[in-house]
């Protein structure tokens, strides 16, 4: 379709004007409210609203202050029409169609109005036309372009095949929103079949539930009656044997009083037989007791007269120890006695032996006294002494070096005789040892006959003479003091003086050896005192020997032992000792014999051992006296207790002699012993009463029946109990079944579960129709959507090839199936399509609708009507716009309201119209 | 001596699987047949009725079916003997006991509560074998029949049983079995002349003078004969016995099975279903099997829903319906589908096929069918638009 002219008048601030549009790109000008937006609403009046219509979109058009109707007329061409179309509204409202070509035609009214719609329903997309207009202020929003056919069918076109179901998917989608809620979920029937058939199947268990009760209850009466039978049998018989039991009870109680009286007689007669045995018993005691004491005085009798036998024996047994005791200690004494005489004696002795050594030891220290004193004057007549000897022998010496060193300084003469003639040196003739000597005075050597030589020496050193001269002098000079005449002379008195010196030390050994320690006069000392105490000793002795002797003439006194000796005192005597005879002889020095030491001292021992034994004889014989002093008291005392059990016990036996006598003055002993016999044969007569009453008893077994009794009349209370019970049920059962019968619950579940199955089968039905609707619609939405996809193709590049012209080589958008820009993408940048900046989201707006444009062939297309856009474009942005406006304006029809004459002065082959304010 | 023997009213019953208004003429129904047969025993000039047990469908029957059935029997001329059965026994919910039964029951109605011989009319007796519970241990008409002497002259003796006969249940150890050797053994004897049993809805002759007299009105889709009553006539001197069915019941529950594989075959059996009378007495099972095009099944949904609307039920029998249904060239071919919406049917078509194959494969009737389902689908939005 393609716009040719617009002629308005009276149409808002315009009183007339006529636009004639290019085929291409025009661009009409016109300040605000000179009608340059009015051309498009012109063009959506004509289009849309009848010449009779009075709403507010035709009043709104119509001029401020004047009478007159809004008037539009338009030329156009579509598919083989060339038509005018004129409106008038409001005052004198007219509408005329003049079709021009193919075939002339005039309408008008009504007529006009729908021959105009047909026309372009035939020829146009009226949805691609709307789609392409943008009124001023829709800019930013962008065409819904999805579902214009013509651009389908364009789009097709250049991707292939892919149909037009939008009538087929519509239907689809209601046959799914029969099923299915938009968000996917059942709905409808669909929805609450399930419900139902859940809510059915609840009501059919609990009525199933509730048959089955009634089938139970049904049942339980059944078993019910059956138990009721058994039990009302069961009473009968259990009445009966109650009455059984309660009568063999009542015949038990006879039987049972007859054992208690029995019983009673048994322990009364018990009772007296008891009392009579008792009485007896007493008075047998009080006889055993009177027996008991009789006994009691002799035996104390008796016990008295051992204690005094037994006090006597011990006053005897005390003298006697005394006595011995006495004895005793005269033994002791007089074995002391010997003791110290015996040792008187061994002091003799030993005195006398001392003063015999220590006389002997005088005259030896005597004797080496003279014999030192002798010696040591000896020694004091000669002087050569061993220095005087050693000075001697070194002063010898020391001439003979001096005569030596001289005669070496000499010379010497060798004289050897050769042949027998006598050769004489001085005096002395030569023997055949040849002669050696060193002349030192004049030698005459005399051969008789044959020669006299002379040999003289020469003169000495003077030195060595004078050496020789010295030392003479010293050693004659020593031997004028020791006295002596030579050296040997001096040695012989030097061993003379030795020897008396020997002497003397002898001596002096003899006397220290004798002396022992003392000085000779100590010892002399000693000697005198030990004189005088032998002198003293022999006084003694002699006045003991006397004595002694005296006493072997005087005969032997037996000690004084009377009569029968108590053991105490031979035992005592027996620890004396007997000093026997021959121990007196063996202790008894005889005058005139000189007894050893050895006797001595044995004597001496002997008399000390008996001694001590005489003494320990004496202490025991001491104790004994004691312990028979202690016996003899305590027999004492025993006699007195003894005394006093026999009076206790004769007092007793009086008072229990007294009782038994009263006793039986009072009942004789036989008149007890009756009693007892008659208690005790009553006795067995009562038990033999008890023993058959009892017998009788337990014949009737009376626990039996007593347990029979309790069972009959448990069992008579527990089957009545039963028996209530089950008529309660029964009661219980009947109005059950009666309310469950009245209840009609076959005819109720019937009807449930036909309900039930209908539910079921339209559930069925309709699920079977949801899932296949179901599939259905997903497959087609899935084909379409890929479809859509593909055609969506060319109308992406379209918009890509614009806008890279604008808005650079890298722009590009993603579009959706719907054909709706999603994003853009420039300078690497993603931006969704809702937050870009108005001026962006226009202009894209824009590339849309002209991508549409050219997409869709000229002959079905639409014009693209923009009012007022691009407002927020930069001059630059605009620029390229009109280069690709230039473009579009080639294949598509163009009409761009402005009130900015430059705004689109760049677009090459653009007719300019102006529109000029009244 | 000629009387009529029918049993297993089970009066009270209905079918689930009905819808509400043709349920409640099923059940209608089961009393307009017991009015027909007081007109049946009007004209064949009987001279009582015996139902042999099973007259009410379940003790746990709203009462009100007492007045409805007393209001039916009320037309009958001759007395009426009625056996307890299995479902309506002599227990402790008895529907016989209900106040409802004992205060109104009719003076020509009569309830066998024992098995002694009741003189029904003057020359006939009825032993009866009731029941007390519904689960009995014992042969009960071989209980009733125990103690019978032979019948005296002019009499003519009926035994009314109900129960399995022994030799039609499979389980022969079953305990309440009737034992039939025993019975034939009774009617040889002399001690009664013919038995006629209830529970068995067909109606069946055992043995001679031995016959289930099966249900007045048919109630379920396994019976072979119901709907009839027996009109017995007994010569008590000579024994003879014979026995004449009369058709009282007037609903059939029927299988259809059809093999469609073409348009052709769909117009065969929505004509055979056209040509099937008293549609409204009339429950149908249909078993299908073959292939249809999208269009004959089309077709077929079209006339089965025409026809639904007049049968008392009509309904495809899932179990032994195996029906698949595939697109052939020229179900979609005038339909103008075209770009997205041809590559869509493309897809349904490969799986509707490949579902066809699958129960092929699987042999299994009534499986998935989505594929095929949506396909019809398409076929009648698509054809809906033209």
């Amino acid at each position: 379709m393609r716009l040719v002219r617009v002629t308005l008048r009276n149409f808002r601030g315009v009183e007339e004007a006529t636009v004639t549009f290019a085929e291409g790109v025009t661009v009409v000008v016109g300040p605000n409210e000179t009608g340059k937006s009015s051309i498009a609403e012109a063009i959506r009046l004509l289009r849309t609203t009848k010449s009779s219509a009075r709403s507010q979109a035709v009043r709104n058009v119509q001029p401020v202050g004047r009478d007159v109707g809004p008037e539009a007329e338009i030329e156009l061409q579509t598919g083989p029409y060339d038509l005018v179309y004129r409106k008038r509204w409001l005052s004198r409202p007219i509408a005329e169609l003049d079709v021009r070509a193919p075939v002339p035609q005039q309408l008008s009214g009504d007529d006009a109005h729908q021959r105009f719609d047909a026309i372009l329903a035939e020829t146009v997309d009226v949805d691609l036309w709307n789609a392409l207009e943008v009124i001023q202020g829709q800019a930013l929003d962008q065409p819904s372009l999805a579902h214009i056919s013509a651009l389908q069918q364009a789009l097709d076109d250049s991707a292939g095949a892919t149909g037009d179901h939008d009538a087929l998917m519509a239907a689809v989608d209601t046959e799914y929103e029969h099923y299915f809620t938009p968000g996917g979920k059942p709905r409808g029937d669909y929805a609450t079949a399930a419900a139902t058939i859940a809510e059915l199947q609840a009501r059919a268990a609990a009525l199933r539930a509730r048959s089955a009760e009634m089938d139970r209850y049904v049942d339980e009466h059944h078993t019910n009656e059956q138990e009721f039978s058994r039990l009302s049998a069961l009473e009968v018989e259990t009445q009966a044997r109650l009455e059984r039991s309660e009568k063999a009870v009542r015949a038990l109680d006879s039987l049972r009083s007859e054992l208690t009286r029995t019983e009673d007689a048994v322990h009364t007669a018990e009772t007296g037989h008891l009392q009579a045995v008792r009485d007896l018993s007493a008075r047998q005691s009080l006889a055993d007791d009177l027996r008991g004491r009789s006994e009691a005085v002799e035996k104390a009798h008796v016990r008295l007269e051992a204690a005094t036998t037994a006090h006597d024996a011990a006053g005897r047994a005390a003298e006697e120890a005394r006595s011995a005791a006495a004895t005793a200690a005269d033994r002791a004494t007089e074995a002391r006695r010997a003791k110290d005489d015996a040792a008187e004696r061994v002091a003799r002795h030993r005195d006398l032996a001392e003063r015999d050594a220590l006389a002997h030891r005088v005259r030896r220290a005597r004797d080496a006294g003279t014999a030192q004193a002798r010696a040591h004057a000896e020694c004091a007549s000669i002087p050569v002494d061993d220095a005087v000897l050693a000075s001697l022998t070194e002063l010898a010496t020391t001439l003979r070096v001096a005569e030596g060193a001289r005669d070496a300084a000499a010379t010497r003469l060798s004289i050897r005789a050769l042949g027998p003639q006598q050769v004489r040196v001085g005096d002395e003739v030569l023997s055949e040892q040849p002669y050696v000597a060193a002349v030192l005075g004049e030698t005459r050597v005399v051969v008789e006959g044959v020669i006299d030589v002379v040999v003289s020496p020469g003169t000495p050193p003077a030195d060595l003479d004078r050496r020789v001269d010295d030392a003479r002098e010293a050693f004659e000079a020593a031997l004028r003091t020791s006295g002596t005449e030579s050296l040997e002379s001096a040695r012989v008195a030097h061993e003379r003086r030795r020897a008396a010196a020997a002497r003397r030390d002898a001596a002096q050994t003899t006397l220290a050896d004798a002396l022992d320690g003392a000085t000779l006069d100590e010892l002399e000392v000693r000697l005198a005192s030990l004189e005088v105490r032998l002198a003293s000793l022999e006084v003694r002795l002699a006045s003991l020997e006397q004595r002694l002797s005296a006493r072997e003439h005087q005969p032997e006194a037996s000690p004084a032992v009377a009569g029968d000796p108590g053991p105490e005192a031979a035992v005592a005597a027996a620890a004396a000792g007997d000093p026997g005879p021959e121990a007196a002889a063996t202790a008894d020095p005889r005058p005139g014999a000189v007894p050893s030491r050895e006797d001595l001292d044995l004597t001496y021992a002997v008399a000390r051992e008996d001694a001590a034994e005489a003494d320990a004889a004496a202490e025991r014989a001491r104790t004994a006296h004691e312990v028979a002093r202690d016996t003899l008291a305590t027999a004492a005392e025993t006699v007195v207790r003894a005394q006093q059990a026999l009076d206790g016990a004769a007092h007793e036996l009086e008072g229990a002699t007294a009782r038994l006598g009263a006793a039986r003055d009072e009942r004789s002993d036989d008149s007890l012993e009756e009693a007892v016999a008659v208690a005790s044969a009553s006795r067995e007569a009562s038990q033999t009463a008890r023993q058959a009453a009892r017998a009788a008893w337990e014949a009737a077994s009376p626990e039996t029946l007593a347990m029979e009794l309790d069972n009959a009349r448990a069992l008579v209370v527990r089957v009545d109990a039963e028996l209530d019970t089950a008529a309660a049920r029964r009661v219980e059962l009947a109005t059950l079944l009666e309310d469950r019968a009245t209840e009609g619950i076959h005819d109720a579940l019937i009807e449930v579960e036909a309900a039930l199955e209908r539910a079921q089968t339209t559930y069925a039905r309709t699920h079977r129709s949801a899932q296949a609707v179901h599939l259905l619609r997903a497959t087609l939405r899935s084909h379409r959507d890929e479809a859509q996809r593909q055609y969506v193709a060319p109308f992406k590049e379209r918009i890509d090839r614009m806008g890279q012209v604008v808005f650079g080589a890298d722009f590009q958008v993603t579009v959706g199936t719907d054909l709706a820009i999603e994003s853009r993408t420039l300078g690497g940048r993603t931006v969704p399509f809702g937050s870009l900046s108005g001026g962006a989201r226009e202009q894209l707006g824009v590339l849309g609708r002209l991508a549409c444009a050219q997409l869709v062939a000229a002959d079905k297309g639409a014009p693209v009507i923009l009012d007022d856009t691009m407002g927020f474009a930069d001059p630059d942005r605009l620029e390229q716009l009109a280069v690709v406006l230039n473009d579009v304006g080639r294949t598509a029809q163009v009409v761009l309201l402005t009130c900015q004459p430059t705004r689109f002065a760049s677009v090459g082959n653009a007719r300019t119209a102006r529109l000029v304010a009244s | 001596m000629r009387f009529i023997a029918t049993a297993d009213w089970q009066l009270g019953m209905t079918a689930r699987f009905l819808g509400d208004e043709a349920r409640a003429r099923f059940h209608q129904a089961r009393l307009d047949a017991v009015r027909r047969i007081g007109e049946v025993a009007v004209e064949t000039e009987a001279s009582f009725v015996v139902v042999c047990g099973d007259v009410f469908e379940s003790n746990q029957l709203d009462r009100a079916i007492i007045a409805k059935t007393f209001e039916a029997l009320r037309a009958f001329p001759v007395p009426v003997v009625l056996l307890p059965g299995n479902h309506d026994p002599l227990d402790a919910a008895s529907i016989y006991d209900a106040r409802a039964f004992l205060d109104r029951v009719p003076d020509h109605v009569h309830v066998l509560r024992d098995a002694a011989p009741f003189t029904v009319v003057e020359g006939a007796e009825i032993v009866g074998a009731p029941w007390f519970g519904k689960h009995p241990t014992r042969d009960l008409v071989a209980d009733a029949c125990s103690g019978l002497l032979p019948t005296p002259d002019g009499v003519v003796r009926v035994i009314a049983g109900h129960g399995v006969a022994s030799t039609l249940n499979p389980d022969r150890d079953a305990l309440a079995a009737i034992d039939v050797p025993t019975l034939t053994k009774v009617l040889d004897g002399g001690c009664a002349h013919v038995a006629v049993l209830g529970d068995r809805h067909s109606t069946t002759e055992i043995e001679p003078r031995i016959w289930y007299a099966g249900a007045p009105e048919v109630t379920a889709r396994v019976e072979d004969d119901p709907g009839n009553v027996l009109v017995v006539d007994v010569d008590p001197g000579s024994r003879d016995v014979s026995v004449v069915r009369r058709r009282v019941g007037r609903w059939s529950f029927d299988v259809v099975e059809e093999r469609l594989d073409s348009l052709e075959d769909v117009h065969r059996l929505a004509d055979r279903l056209r040509a099937i009378p008293d549609k409204e007495r009339h429950a149908i099972w249909l078993a299908l099997v073959g292939t249809l095009s999208t269009s004959s099944k089309a077709s077929l949904d079209s006339a089965l829903d025409d026809a639904g609307d007049l049968f008392a039920h009509l309904d495809l029998w899932e179990r032994h319906t195996d029906l698949a249904v595939l697109p052939d060239d020229h179900d979609f071919a005038d339909l103008g589908l075209s770009g997205f919406a041809q590559a869509a049917l493309d897809e349904l078509t490969a799986q509707a096929r490949s579902e066809a194959a699958a129960h092929e494969v699987s042999g299994e009737a009534g499986p998935e069918t989505v594929a095929q389902d949506a396909l019809s689908l398409l076929y009648r939005l698509a054809g809906a638009r033209r």
